[in-house]
């Protein structure tokens, strides 16, 4: 009762005009920051923050969240329409996304995207409104072994769902040692050593996030692109394939297709969002894995299937929510978004952590509502209308206008965070790298996730030895990081044999 | 189509034309948005009191302070972010005592700590040691009784290795005579959620980052580790009580890199001293975060640093970790 009574508090207290245009606004900010390859949604979010100091503690809060939930969504319309995610999430949703595209039939996979966010994000927002406490208590008792086994779990499930021979397999397991390896670059986060910097001092921060994301995902698909440009005659580029408009029975239908995996992609999103640190981008490779593991036929996804954008487009977007779970329950922000939403309750007197629930109660069921509004309002005022728009200009526009554009913002982007030159040069190796790696067909988004993981990897490994005194029994000891530990070597091996015999049969 | 090119331009060109908008004409500093570089974990009480100073200081300065944390060893990796920048103003840290006093006399550093402009210093940490609140120990005799009966089996979390954190828990463990360990978490907020979900038996943590799970009953404090008795947990007493001869000393500062002009130096002395003297301030520091605001100029919070260079030199001695 004292829950019913909570929420309706909440909703009375937040139901007001300005906190809808806040969020609307949020949310606008949020779709055009991160639909635009290069620039960020949290970079936004940190530079919004100082400005909602003054502002009224819930209309701050909630437009900060709307903003990251617009970002978190808008990365697959660049993704989908040009093979340019904007966001590092989105990078597993242009798998599928950009075939569809390329047969005519984007705006029924933007719509996809958009609904499936919706879901997915709508799914989250009420799952943490229920289970916040619950959720709290699994992410505490996964300790750091369990969490290296985590995400070693999760770097196999892209290894060995993403490739279809063993080769492909092989290319990214290396990929996935190049994306540890670059993540290693830099001082070391427990000693301050300096790791295969060869005398260079600006590495010593180690790869910019934002760099590498936006060198191997925007800059390396622009140089492909151009490539094909100008390989192609002018009477070629302009005879696209004819654009096909879903309609109301094939929207109906591609939603049953693809129901289950979008609601398996909530709950996955939302798992993986209640640990600290894991984020949107492993849930949507985690949920794009799973989608493709379950399907009857798994040769399809790659090629433009609804299933391969709804589950990882769900599984991102349901980590939104999620990830303030470890933050009102425990004062734990688990990612860059988080930390800036912790900055904003801090500013407004309020220290996020278990008694947040108790004496801001009405402020937090307020603030759910308003997410939950965010997400359903947001997608049909805001988002629906844009992504008319990105279509007009994927049909209409040259992409010889384009593609300078956005090199521009990629620049522009990667500088803005530090204001340093080096960090352009670096983008530029990487995009180059990433070229290389498109050319050859290694796997970009495993090198991606294994970047971002790999430091997180490496942190909760070393503590995990450190508290059993050196002892690598303590990742056998646990079950949890057993099990994780042993499917991932099985899931691995397994892809690797069956596929073996697939090629021979064939 | 050449319409649509010349829009496309044009909307480039406004996108240009305001994000230069906020660099504006030159005029007394700051003239840009200030970046502060929090060298702990969001969620820590370096974070905390940095952002709760921040909208104060941004008043004085007339200028936004942007807060980005960078954890990782214990500060260092923020701080030698410091020492690299731009000595124009525009770039400060906020910073534990350990990243220049203590590391440095640990291992070789990416950064002399001597070399950074010292701008004030807010408060000093106070620090408590917790234990989950169904462990078995409720006094510091019963854990320390412990301790020394199962030696190597109690692990402690720390917000990294050569913290005071880290340094005091090893000078009680010589002085006793017991051997338990230091497991290095980012920040005290993650070595807190440790504890409450069983991976480490306890941690020393500095008070803020533990209001929020002290106040909902997850943890229970032992010892307090610094000078005097903490209005947070009124009724633990301190090591000195208990007879040792030590506690645990640090404080929050800002530093600027190496090089930075005086005039930008005395603006955010003067800024984080206004911030500090805020009603407000005080009183949220006082009844929500638990902790004492000190401020101390730069020429006092160098005297500190000086001062603790030699305390902690000793103990790193003492302890065996002196490079």
């Amino acid at each position: 009762m004292d829950f019913i009574s909570n929420l309706m508090k909440g909703i009375d207290f937040a139901l007001s005009f300005t906190n809808i245009i806040g969020i609307l606004i949020g949310y606008f900010i949020g779709v055009v920051v991160g639909a635009t390859p290069g620039l960020m949604a949290t970079t936004a979010m940190v530079l919004m923050l100082p400005f909602t100091f003054t502002l009224d503690p819930l209309f701050a809060i909630a437009t900060l969240m709307g903003c990251y939930k617009g970002g978190v969504y808008a990365g697959s319309i660049t993704g989908t329409l040009f093979n340019i995610p904007g966001t590092p999430e989105a990078a597993a949703t242009a798998l599928d996304g950009y075939p569809m595209g390329q047969r005519g039939e984007e705006l029924r996979a933007l719509e996809i995207d958009l609904f499936a966010s919706v879901i997915g994000g709508t799914f989250s927002n009420l799952l943490l409104l229920f289970t916040a406490a619950p959720l709290a208590f699994i992410a505490l008792k996964l300790g750091p072994p369990e969490v290296a086994a985590l995400i070693f779990f999760s770097l196999t499930v892209v290894v060995s769902l993403m490739g279809d021979t063993p080769l492909e397999i092989w290319k990214g397991l290396v990929s996935v040692g190049g994306g540890l390896f670059i993540g290693m670059i830099g001082l070391d986060a427990m000693t301050t050593t300096r790791r295969y910097g060869f005398g260079i001092v600006e590495l010593d921060k180690g790869i910019g996030f934002i760099t590498c994301i936006i060198g191997l995902l925007a800059l390396s698909e622009v140089l492909v692109q151009a490539e094909a440009i100008t390989s192609l005659k002018l009477s070629d580029r302009r005879s696209r394939v004819p654009s096909k408009k879903p309609t109301f029975r094939s929207r109906i239908n591609d939603l049953k297709v693809c129901a289950v995996d979008i609601l398996r992609s909530s709950l996955l999103g939302s798992l993986l969002g209640a640990l600290p640190g894991i984020g949107a981008t492993t849930a949507a490779f985690v949920s794009y894995g799973e989608a493709k593991r379950a399907a009857k036929n798994p040769e399809n996804f790659g090629k433009g299937d609804v299933r391969g954008i709804a589950a990882p487009e769900a599984g991102n977007n349901a980590v939104c929510a999620a990830s303030l779970i470890p933050l009102v329950t425990l004062g734990i922000p688990g990612s860059v978004a988080a930390a800036v939403l912790f900055g904003a309750f801090m500013v407004q007197g309020m220290i996020p952590g278990p008694m947040l629930m108790i004496t801001h109660a009405e402020f937090l069921y307020g603030l759910f509502f308003l997410m939950i509004l965010t997400d359903i309002l947001g997608g049909a005022l805001v988002a629906y209308p844009i992504i008319r728009v990105a279509r007009y200009i994927f049909r209409r526009v040259d992409y010889s206008l384009l593609f300078p554009i956005v090199t521009v913002f990629c620049a522009v982007g990667v500088y803005a965070v530090d204001f340093s030159i080096f960090d352009i040069k670096v983008l530029l190796f990487l995009g180059v790298l990433g070229y290389l790696m498109k050319k050859t067909n290694f796997n970009i988004p495993a090198l991606v996730l294994a970047f971002i993981l790999g430091p997180i990897l490496e942190r909760n490994m070393r503590t995990a030895l450190l508290i059993s005194q050196g002892n690598p029994a303590i990742f056998i000891k646990s079950p949890v990081a057993a099990a994780l530990l042993i499917l991932g070597v099985v899931s691995v091996i397994l892809s690797l044999k069956r596929k073996k015999r697939k090629v021979i049969t064939i | 189509m050449k319409r649509k090119g010349i829009i496309v331009a044009g909307l480039c060109l406004l996108l240009i034309i305001v994000g230069l908008a906020g660099i504006g004409i030159a005029k007394e500093y700051p003239t840009k948005p200030i970046k502060g570089i929090i060298s702990l974990s969001a969620g820590g009480t370096t974070d905390i009191v940095a952002r709760t100073l921040a909208p104060y200081m941004e008043k004085y300065l007339g200028q936004p302070v942007v807060l980005i944390n960078e954890p990782g060893a214990n500060g260092t990796i923020a701080v030698a972010d410091v020492a690299r920048r731009k000595p124009d103003g525009y770039v400060f840290g906020w910073c534990n005592l350990p990243t220049l006093v203590i590391h440095s006399q640990m291992r070789d550093l990416p950064y002399d700590p001597k070399k950074f402009v010292y701008v004030a210093s807010p408060m000093p940490y106070e620090y408590i040691v917790f234990v989950r609140s169904d462990a078995q120990w409720n006094t510091w005799e019963e854990f320390i009784d412990y301790a020394k009966k199962h030696p190597r089996m109690i692990t402690y979390g720390v917000p990294g290795l050569g913290s005071t954190n880290h340094l005091a828990m090893e000078y009680i463990a010589m002085k006793e005579g017991i051997e338990w360990h230091a497991v290095p978490f980012k920040g005290n907020p993650e070595s807190i959620a440790a504890v409450i979900g069983g991976h480490v038996d306890a941690c020393n943590t500095s008070t803020t980052a533990a209001v929020s799970a002290y106040q909902a009953g997850k943890i229970k404090p032992l010892i307090v580790l610094s000078k005097k008795r903490i209005s947070l947990v009124p009724n633990t007493p301190t090591l000195l009580e208990k007879g040792y001869d030590f506690y645990q000393f640090s404080c929050m500062g800002a530093i600027l890199p190496p090089g930075t002009p005086e005039y930008a130096r005395s603006k955010l002395e003067k800024a984080i001293e206004y911030a500090c003297n805020v009603p407000e301030v005080k009183e949220r520091a006082k009844k929500t975060l638990f902790v004492t605001i000190d401020f101390k100029n730069g020429a006092e919070y160098r005297e500190l640093a000086e001062k603790y260079y030699k305390v902690w030199g000793d103990i790193l001695r003492q302890v065996g970790l002196h490079k």
